[in-house]
């Protein structure tokens, strides 16, 4: 177990910033996401003993599984309290900044995050997940074309948006 | 795809996703210890007993609430039972109302099954009239049912 304690970390340095990328698009919150991302990783990690492998798209499946339900258990508490949730974390960044990019990296992002929520979680897994369309169709449950559909829309959006002489 | 999709894309997979705070890393290492892994691993499979036991338990609140005309407790009802006094109370109607069904796709298991998940959201309403003066109210029990449909990915 000592072997699979250390081999979970390199997992998790290496998916850990997409994957919780991945979360605070499903749930809109950094504190929500964090959540979520460890209890779908724990959950998949629990099943490395029997598949001595772990895949990327059953991590994503996992987050976003996670996030549904963490999601559902939100509203319900919401209407329970009978409060207005305010999202404290819109001005936390997606993407780390640097110096020589940070101007161009906030627009990519913002224009990014204008995206609907399909296109947004086709062109992460797509782009930061780095999985196929096959992997993202399973993910989310829809057909193969249908995630090549979105990201394609996604690219198309972002180009409109985004000057062109920026590309 | 054009050159310009391309670049764009090269552009995107160029920004680097913010780390996740080493906090999480440490709740995550935690969790993991091999303890809490054998402890956590059947919860899910507890699922079906704990699905049955709810059922049952609700059945049995039925069973109380309605008058069994064969048999000598049929008037002390569950809430004759515990509400002090004389009065008597009779079920007259019982209904589940369905809220809502959603289908929250496919999700893996501790057993490492794929399934499909099922979520459905009941209100059970029981109507009992008080024998005695004929007052009529309403029992509601939130219920919840997740089903797990075994699927296969081709």
């Amino acid at each position: 177990m000592a072997t699979d304690t250390a081999q979970w970390k390199i997992y998790f340095d290496e998916w850990g910033p997409s994957l919780l990328l991945f979360a605070r698009q499903q749930t809109g919150y950094l504190v929500d996401a964090e959540d979520v991302v460890q209890e779908a990783f724990i959950k998949v990690w629990k099943t490395y003993d029997s598949r001595k492998d772990i895949s990327k798209s059953l991590l994503y499946t996992a987050v976003r599984t996670t996030a549904i339900d963490h999601t559902r258990s939100m509203s319900r508490r919401k209407i329970r309290e009978n409060t207005v949730y305010q999202d404290q974390n819109t001005d936390l960044e997606w993407f780390q900044r640097s110096l020589e990019k940070n101007e161009r990296t906030s627009i990519l992002e913002q224009k990014v995050r204008t995206l609907s929520k399909d296109q947004q979680e086709v062109l992460i897994l797509k782009i930061w997940g780095e999985l196929t369309f096959h992997e993202i169709a399973e993910t989310l449950g829809i057909s193969q074309n249908t995630a090549a559909s979105r990201y394609r829309y996604a690219l198309y959006h972002l180009k409109k948006e985004i000057s062109p002489s920026l590309i | 795809m054009n050159q310009s999709d391309e670049e764009l894309e090269n552009e995107l997979a160029a920004l680097v996703p913010t780390q996740p705070h080493e906090i999480l890393a440490q709740r995550i290492s935690e969790e993991l210890e091999p303890s809490k892994i054998i402890a956590s691993r059947p919860l899910i499979k507890l699922w079906p007993i704990v699905a049955l036991a709810s059922a049952a338990c609700f059945l049995v609140t039925l069973k109380l609430l309605t008058p069994d005309s064969t048999s000598e407790r049929a008037p002390k009802t569950l809430l004759a039972n515990t509400i002090a006094g004389p009065d008597s109370f009779q079920a007259i109607k019982a209904e589940q109302h369905l809220l809502d069904a959603i289908d929250e796709g496919v999700v893996l298991t501790a057993n490492d099954e794929l399934v499909r998940r099922l979520r459905y959201e009941f209100i059970d309403t029981v109507t009992m009239v008080n024998q005695n003066d004929g007052s009529i109210f309403t029992v509601e029990i939130p219920r919840e049912e997740i089903l797990f449909v075994p699927v296969t990915l081709l």
